[in-house]
């Protein structure tokens, strides 16, 4: 096996799989990525076993075959090297890797290709394609907001839901929740709710390029296909919890304010918040929110003033300030509307202008002592 | 057999059965006598002894002396100068004040006294032989006061008989001059017995006469501690627990000067310590607390070696913070010494045993045995670096998506942060750790930030003198436990509402359990709702519970609560806190990445005992650079 490649450019490839690769595994095999030639398509594969990612690279080929070769080093290898060419010539008897460039020469052992655990074989079923813009756009939106906790599997992924014209994505943690609607022309041919593990969609959205994007669904399995490339993963098999009956709908407390004015506002005074609890409180009146932070146990207190328009009676709500920068910093809008109830109720989070009801958001107030 | 008729006792049998309440042995004499010096305001005062008190008993002072009238008056009962009126008892300053000590001295001994004031020609002398009319005649002498009690219970012989040997009775009165001593470092006190001085002491500041009575060495492992607030104020030293003792001797406690015995302080003091103590020990401490008088009743017995206090929970609070802050100020890491010769032959892994008795400056101890193997390459017979990464564990086994949630779900409990995903990219193209497979022990890359987890459990750093060892899970457990006790404490408590609240039904035992505890519950940061029969509704968990297992946190710390409880059943709040900390604390095993383990080791030294865990475990363990080198063959 033979074939010379740019460095930069193979860089850049590896660097969309090198997400997939464990740093800790109980199969060893797993820390290397398969190298599969086939006349000038250099194609690349890792997996986690949950995971698996494919994509390809235009390099030209002399000997065809294939390897598996450790993802780390030849990863390190190609970011300290110069834009250049180089020459990979492989043993595949003995799985020895040389790589020549015109800086010297570099000599390492991979694994049989054949010990490469292969990609799950697919049967999809049903089949969604979108452009790669707006469904990268889904996964910046969503994927931020799901559990890292797996005492809640269903929780770690972003659940996909087609209601008639309208593709639905929710993520929550059970503190925060996110829903996105994206409604198009003709109706989403989707059968079945899934729900993609969020580790899946954020290694797509790296790795995603401009054009369509085809996502295939199975019992178990979701795939994406987009140009050359392709990735599968597991499907999280765990009822989604019930989103819709949290959404409150009596919330007609409405706050709004500038993004980004709250968004600095929330990030200075929560320097001077409790670094456990990172909780900071609003002080709600018609034409002014208050947002305050005091540190107990270190001693410290912060207080700033923001302008807003709000039609309500004065409020005090107290949030973990982490959520709210979170929430904040994934909308676009240059205005955002919060809507209370009560203080220990969901207070929901919305652009203003645009497409109002695509996007909502929910965050879960921290009750304050009184 | 005609009934006896009931008849009042005449005096000298009613003060004979008295005197037993206030004289026990000579030891109580001296007390007596030394205090009656002390209110006089004597500065200067000598005791002399024969056999232990049994034959005689002498205490001279300089005081301010008495006149005649007085003199003889001293000997009646309920004759005292200390207090006039019932107002005066609610306020008692001086040592004495029922005024039974001479009367009582004197109708079961043979007494001398001899007092002059100042202003006064001659001394006057007074004798009186169990309690029979006194006889006065008048001699010379320095102003101040001599009493003189021989013979004592010479006519009671059933008390006679109940003296213990000289050496006995003579322990008993030195530790009542020792208590006075240390009580009032201001007094030159000297000391007697059959003719040897046991002492001689000059006035001096505490620690000096510390010093002198107790010894130089003892006073090395004191801490000085002092507080005051609105109505009690405190000082003193409490001793390092490597200087614990074997028996409570070593409890002084000082109220207003007098020497007293208190459960309630001595608890306070005790449990302060936890488990740094070895069982069995006890530890040292002398305190003199002072509090307005009438805000306790030293008048509960007559030998008024008890105390109520008004308010004896203040009193409990204040000196449980004070040692607890006294402890946490001092440096109480338990060292690790490897034991001489610790390889086993045979085997590859050394083995690490505590020889040392744990607590740094010596001391007895248990032993800790150190039961890690260290990891050692096969190939090579290297014992590995510490390698932070745990190799063949976590993976497919631990979830359907291994990379994904190392330690982010540790960060949100661990610093409050919800996990983030953006980084997974980056995070897991490294893969250190790794090292078995390829052979040759690569340095971990985290080795320049000098700190590691060891088979996710232990949390291993650099310090001064050489490496710190942490358990990740009672670190966390000590951190928890207080954060909720300042739950308790405050009113200051936040509680993060759940969107997805979570029912939960309960055994009828624990739900009654549950309702009983909802205050406290909700103390700590929890929303509970009773709903129905048996089941309850959480809608709100404390911000640094783990998230996704709220229903299994209450569920087991209702379970952890009812064991303490059998322990321990008046600490309500401690044993919940207990249970709410261990519950929520991150388990060994949980992967800690190195913002997460230095913000555990921050916040765990900034509590206050960061050495045992509230259920007494040790958390942190130390290996000096010494010890080290020694085992690496260094020192010469």
């Amino acid at each position: 096996m033979k074939f010379t490649a740019n460095s930069i450019e193979l860089q850049r490839t590896l660097n969309k799989v090198g997400g997939v690769v464990p740093s800790k595994s109980t199969m060893p095999i797993l820390e290397n990525i398969l190298c599969e030639l086939s006349n000038n398509l250099l194609t690349i594969t890792a997996t986690d076993m949950a995971i698996s990612l494919t994509v390809s690279l235009q390099v030209r080929g002399t000997e065809d075959g294939r390897v598996a070769i450790p993802a780390k080093r030849l990863m390190d290898t190609m970011k300290s090297l110069p834009d250049t060419s180089t020459v990979f010539t492989i043993d595949t008897t003995t799985n020895k890797i040389k790589i020549t460039t015109e800086n010297g020469e570099y000599g390492l052992t991979g694994e049989a290709a054949g010990d490469f655990p292969p990609v799950p074989p697919f049967k999809g079923t049903s089949e969604l394609t979108m452009d790669s813009n707006i469904f990268r756009g889904i996964i910046h939106k969503t994927a931020f907001a799901v559990s890292t906790d797996e005492l809640r599997p269903a929780m770690m992924g972003v659940l996909f839901q087609a209601k008639d014209t309208e593709l639905r994505a929710v993520s929550t943690d059970g503190h925060r929740l996110v829903k996105l609607s994206y409604r198009q022309q003709k109706p989403v041919s989707m059968k079945k709710d899934v729900v993609i593990p969020a580790k899946a969609l954020l290694i797509l959205g790296k790795s995603i390029d401009e054009g369509d994007i085809t996502i295939s669904i199975s019992e178990t399995h979701v795939k994406f296909t987009y140009g050359p490339s392709f990735l599968v993963s597991r499907l999280i098999d765990e009822p989604y919890p019930n989103y819709e009956t949290v959404i409150p709908a009596e919330n007609d407390k409405q706050m709004t304010v500038k993004r980004d004015e709250m968004i600095s506002s929330i990030r200075r005074v929560a320097l001077y918040a409790s670094a456990t609890t990172h909780q900071i409180r609003f002080d709600i009146t018609k034409a002014a929110l208050q947002i305050t932070a005091q540190d107990i146990d270190f001693g410290g207190e912060a207080k700033e003033k923001i302008p807003c328009t709000y039609t309500g009676d004065t409020l005090e709500i107290g949030f973990n300030s982490v959520y709210l920068i979170d929430i904040l910093s994934h909308l676009e809008s240059e205005q955002v509307m919060f809507r209370f109830s009560t203080p220990t109720r969901a207070g929901i989070v919305s652009p203003v202008g645009g497409e109002s009801d695509s996007i909502l958001m929910l965050v879960m107030p921290v009750r304050l002592s009184t | 057999m005609t009934p006896r008729r009931i008849e009042v006792l005449p005096d000298h049998i009613a003060n004979k059965i008295a005197a037993g309440e206030v004289i026990g042995r000579p030891a109580s004499v001296v007390k007596e006598l030394i205090e009656n010096s002390l209110d006089a305001g004597a500065s200067n005062v000598l005791v002399v002894v024969r056999e232990g008190g049994r034959a005689s008993i002498q205490v001279t002072d300089d005081g301010s002396g008495m006149e005649e009238h007085d003199a003889v008056t001293s000997f009646l009962r309920h004759a005292t100068s200390k207090i006039s009126s019932y107002e005066d008892l609610e306020s008692i300053t001086s040592f004495g004040f029922r005024g039974e000590a001479l009367a009582s001295i004197a109708a079961v001994a043979r007494v001398a006294l001899k007092t002059r004031r100042a202003e006064d020609e001659a001394a006057t002398v007074v004798k009186i032989e169990g309690g029979d009319v006194p006889a006065v005649s008048h001699e010379g002498r320095e102003p101040g006061t001599t009493l003189t009690v021989q013979n004592l219970f010479y006519n009671v012989p059933a008390r006679r008989k109940f003296l213990k040997s000289a050496v006995t009775e003579f322990r008993h009165v030195y530790d009542e001059v020792q208590r006075i001593a240390l009580s009032k470092p201001d007094i030159a006190l000297h000391f007697i017995s059959d003719n040897e001085t046991v002492f001689n002491l000059k006035p001096a500041p505490l620690l000096q006469r510390l010093a002198d009575v107790l010894g130089e060495r003892k006073c090395e492992g004191l801490i000085p501690v002092e507080e005051k607030t609105g109505a009690v104020s405190v000082r003193g030293f409490i001793g390092k627990p490597a200087f614990g003792m074997r028996s409570r001797q070593g409890q002084y406690i000082f109220l207003n000067g007098r020497f007293i015995v208190n459960r309630t302080i001595n608890h306070a003091v005790y449990s302060a310590y936890e488990h740094l103590l070895d069982k069995g020990t006890f530890p040292f401490f002398l305190l003199f607390l002072d509090l307005d008088p009438r805000a306790v009743d030293v008048n509960v017995h007559p030998s008024k070696l008890e105390a109520k206090f008004d308010d004896e929970q203040s009193v409990y609070r204040l000196l449980s913070s004070l040692t607890r802050r006294a402890l946490g100020s001092i440096d109480a890491v338990p060292a690790l010494t490897i034991q001489e010769g610790g390889i086993e032959p045979g085997t590859v892994g050394a083995r690490f045993t505590t020889r040392q008795h744990s607590w740094p400056a010596g001391g007895t101890g248990t032993l800790w045995s150190f039961p890690e193997r260290q990891q050692i390459d096969e190939r090579t017979g290297e014992i590995l670096p510490f390698i932070s990464a745990s190799g063949p564990v976590s993976g497919l086994a631990s979830g359907p998506f291994p990379g994904v949630a190392e330690g982010s779900p540790l960060a949100a409990r661990l610093l409050g942060t919800p996990g983030h995903l953006e980084g997974v990219g980056e995070g897991s193209t490294g893969v250190p750790g790794s090292v078995l497979p390829h052979g040759g022990a690569r340095p971990d890359p985290g080795a320049s930030t000098l700190i590691w987890q060891l088979h996710n459990k232990y949390i291993l750093s650099q310090i001064k003198n050489g490496l710190l060892i942490v358990d990740q899970h009672v670190a966390h457990e000590r951190v928890l436990y207080e954060r909720a006790l300042a739950r308790f404490a405050t009113s200051m408590r936040s509680t993060q509402q759940l969107l997805f609240p979570y029912t939960l039904e309960l055994p009828a035992a624990d739900f009654a359990l549950l309702t009983e505890l909802l205050p406290d519950f909700d103390m700590l940061g929890f929303d509970i709702k009773p709903f129905g029969r048996h089941t309850v509704v959480i809608e709100g968990v404390p911000p640094d519970a783990h998230t996704g297992s709220e229903g299994k946190i209450v569920e087991e710390m209702l379970a952890l609560y009812n064991e303490y409880r059998q322990n321990d059943p008046t600490h309500v709040r401690e044993n919940l806190a207990k249970s709410y900390s261990c519950k929520s604390a991150i388990k060994a095993g949980d992967s800690l990445n190195e913002p997460e383990m230095r913000s555990l080791i921050d916040q765990l030294f900034a509590t206050s005992m960061p050495y045992v865990c509230p259920h007494g475990r040790p958390i942190v363990l130390r290996i000096s650079i010494e010890e080290l080198d020694r085992r690496f063959g260094r020192t010469s």
